[in-house]
């Protein structure tokens, strides 16, 4: 029995006369049994029109003058169900003389043919074939625009019947198309993949239409609201279904009326199914790494459309990660970046990777520090540690608070005028120098010119010969140490050459700490202790020693 | 350079910067100038070693970006990424005027065409830098060329090579001052990114030799000092 009431009659009434199919009207009823739109379509369309032939007085009595009534009518839009998807055009032809056409003139067949045991069987089939692991779904459904117009004009006309009735609805009370198309199929398509249908579910199912024939009927918008429909990027109409809700909005009722047909005309055809796409909601894997190369960018270079150096902190850690969680994309960030020809020690630097739409999501801590071993196992020019799956959120830490963080660096440092160890001695005695840094040369062309104020906390100087020493500097993150050295056209003011009263230059960079306590440590397991994929020397920690100069050519290193 | 033999590296500027120089500035003999473009198209203003402030140990005294009534360099500012605002330069826009102890004024120029991004305020207070470190922090200015035309730019001003052949061919004449000589040089028959490459530089008293009407077709240049 259908959850309507004596008021509901005249709406009906008016739907079924304009062409409003079954599904459609219970909707504009704002009846809210989800079980009422999975009832068989034939079974509900002639409960409702038996509903509409029955007269008012006898509504609470005689119901066999109910059941009389019903029959005919009954019948004969049976009839017209079966013959709509008849391929005979005679018959057809026929049909729609009767009754114009069988497709609903607000849902244009959505709610009619796409809502069946057959059709959940094909979003099915779709599903399996492109070899997903999911553990529960959620549909999503992308309708035509112009379904927005044809649901305006239907509602204007269930308006005008309750205005003459003195009922108030709100048009927010009506159930949604998609609403209503979503409580029929997620059962049936739930049934046929043997997983829950939830609304939070990772796993999108999306079932997009179209009707090509009613395409025409948004285009008065843009004569009465032009502001609301913008060219933009990426979209191949301006009719978009944003553009289109936001246009009704400002709409008045006359204006749609003399523009509009109230009800809308009738299609001849049907919907369209448009595609079906599933989309996983993304997987984020955390950890740190160590680049041990001084040749080793952090991203792909390239200049002028032309790759520089082969291979990027990015791709090394990527590739195993792509493969693993199939995904088709990625979105790599870290807690800062290193120059190229500086390598990154210590702990390692914190990154984030956010996999797209990836297959396969679900791994185990064994599995990832599998991951971890093969990322490792494939170069000795990076090593990564803590690898982990994290949330969204959770990647936020990383760049939270990131300009309050100290980094420590270790740098080789020549000097011009010939130095004694006591003279690079004043340096370890230096606290919390403010330093004024202009943004440096190197990166003036893609960032705005500013002067920032920078800190180093601390430096600890260490005598190699008479034109070089080793400097260790902890800093305010944002502090561009190789401009602090060799004063960047004394644009970073004081700086070392100021300091040191002579000119001085960086050979060699190291990137010693990023104090970024996220993401958290993953202790190695027991049988991982002391066994290792890299080289000895890959594991030195150390700062740069007068054989890490001569055997990088530092023609190449800057 | 001298210095890489020192550090057994090469400088900050050779590391990053190619050497670009326009010589006798707007005629003015040895008003050289060097532009430091670094790779990332970036361009500082310097004063070349031989330009004459340097080369006679001249003292500064005043130092002025104000190049007009109407136009001061040290009002420049840019904002964003894009570095609106800027003043646009072309080849021969001077960027300021230096005054020496002897009274003579020197006008230093842009050289290349481009937005001006910053200039050196520091010269104005220490002009000693200027002298002692003409290459780095004694610069003149900062210019951003356009990113289209960043390879274009240099095309009228000389390499470094190109630069040491002027410098050593001006050495040899130097004896020769105070007379009036006919130089002669002779093309390549290819024009190399707008810049000659001589075969032959001849140096002729005028008084000795005619030059012959048909040797100007291949000796297209004449100069005199
Ligand atoms: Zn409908």
């Amino acid at each position: 029995m259908l959850p309507l009431k004596e008021k509901d009659r005249p709406i009906v009434r008016a739907l079924l006369d304009a062409g409003c199919c079954a599904r459609c009207i219970l909707r504009f009823c704002c009846v809210s049994l989800q079980s009422a739109y999975r009832q068989n379509y034939e079974d509900l369309t002639c409960e409702l029109q038996s509903f509409a032939d029955t007269r008012e007085t006898s509504i609470s009595g005689d119901s066999a003058e109910k059941e009389q009534q019903d029959v005919p009518p009954c019948k004969k839009i049976r009839l017209d169900i079966e013959k709509g998807g008849d391929e005979d055009g005679k018959d057809v032809k026929e049909s729609a003389e009767k009754t114009e056409s069988n497709i609903c003139v607000v849902c244009l067949g959505v709610l009619q043919h796409f809502c069946d045991k057959d059709f959940a069987k094909k979003i099915a089939e779709t599903v399996m074939a492109e070899k997903y692991e999911f553990h529960s779904l959620v549909l999503s459904v992308s309708l035509p625009a112009q379904l927005s117009v044809r649901e305006h004009s239907a509602w204007l006309l269930v308006k005008k019947e309750m205005r003459e009735k003195t009922m108030c609805l709100g048009k927010d009370d009506v159930i949604q198309v998609k609403e209503a198309y979503k409580w029929i199929l997620h059962s049936l398509v739930s049934q046929e993949l043997g997983v829950p249908a939830l609304a939070k579910s990772l796993f999108e199912v999306s079932v997009g239409f179209k009707h090509p024939e009613t395409d025409g009927d948004c285009h008065f918008l843009a004569a009465t609201c032009s502001g609301c429909f913008k060219p933009a990027k990426n979209k191949q109409s301006v009719f978009t279904r944003m553009a289109v809700v936001k246009a009704l909005e400002k709409i008045t009722e006359e204006s749609f009326r003399r523009k509009f047909s109230c009800p809308p005309k009738r299609p001849t055809t049907l919907c369209a199914l448009q595609e079906i796409q599933c989309l996983h909601v993304p997987v984020f894997v955390a950890g740190r790494y160590n680049k041990f190369s001084r040749t080793l960018p952090q991203t792909p270079w390239v200049i002028d459309g032309e790759r520089r150096m082969e291979s990027s902190v990015e791709e090394l850690i990527t590739a195993p990660l792509l493969s693993a969680f199939q995904a088709e994309g990625f979105n790599f960030s870290s807690s800062g970046r290193e120059d190229v020809d500086v390598r990154t020690l210590g702990n390692g630097r914190p990154f984030a990777v956010e996999l797209l739409n990836p297959h396969k999501a679900q791994f185990s801590t064994e599995e990832v520090h599998q991951l971890q071993e093969t990322i490792n196992k494939s170069s000795s020019k990076i090593r990564v540690r803590d690898l982990q799956i994290v949330t969204r959120e959770a990647v936020g830490h990383m760049k939270e608070g990131e300009e309050e963080k100290t980094k420590s660096y270790c740098a080789l440092i020549w000097t011009q005028r010939p130095i004694e160890e006591n003279d690079i001695e004043f340096l370890n005695d230096i606290k919390d120098l403010n330093i004024a840094q202009k943004t440096p040369l190197r990166v003036l062309h893609r960032r705005p010119l500013a002067v920032r104020q920078r800190v180093i906390h601390t430096m600890s100087a260490q005598y190699r010969d008479s034109h070089h020493f080793c400097l260790q500097l902890r800093t305010q993150a944002g502090t561009y140490i190789k401009e602090f050295v060799h004063g960047d056209f004394g644009r970073t003011r004081p700086n070392l050459c100021d300091l040191m009263k002579t000119e001085t230059d960086i050979l060699e960079l190291d990137v010693e700490s990023v104090d970024v306590d996220w993401p958290p440590v993953i202790p190695e397991p027991e049988s991982q202790k002391g066994r290792s994929s890299l080289p000895e020397h890959q594991h030195k920690d150390t700062p740069p020693s007068q054989e890490d100069i001569q055997c990088h050519p530092l023609g190449s290193l800057f | 350079m001298e210095d890489t033999e020192i550090r057994g590296a090469p400088s900050v500027i050779d590391r990053y910067f190619t050497k670009w120089y326009k010589t006798d500035l707007k005629g003015k003999p040895c008003e050289d100038h060097c532009v430091l473009q670094h790779s990332n198209r970036i361009c500082v203003i310097t004063l070349a070693e031989t330009h004459p402030l340097l080369q006679k140990g001249k003292a500064i005294k005043s130092i002025s970006y104000q190049i007009s009534s109407a136009c001061s360099r040290l009002e420049n500012k840019v904002s964003g990424k894009s570095k609106r605002g800027g003043q646009f330069l072309t080849e021969l826009a001077p960027l300021c005027r230096i005054t020496s102890t002897d009274g003579e004024e020197f006008t230093i120029f842009s050289c290349v065409r481009g937005r001006l991004l910053e200039v050196n305020a520091d010269i104005l207070t220490r002009p000693n830098l200027l002298l002692e470190k003409p290459s780095t922090e004694g610069y003149i200015a900062i210019i951003l060329p356009k990113f289209e035309e960043s390879k274009s730019i240099t095309e009228g001003l000389l390499t470094r090579t190109e630069y040491e052949d002027v410098v050593s061919k001006r050495a040899a004449m130097k004896g020769l001052r105070n007379h009036y000589w006919y130089i002669t040089m002779q093309c390549t028959d290819a024009w190399e990114g707008g810049r000659a490459k001589w075969h032959t530089c001849n140096i002729l008293e005028p008084k000795k030799k005619k030059v012959q009407k048909g040797e100007l077709s291949t000796r297209r240049q004449f100069l005199y000092l």
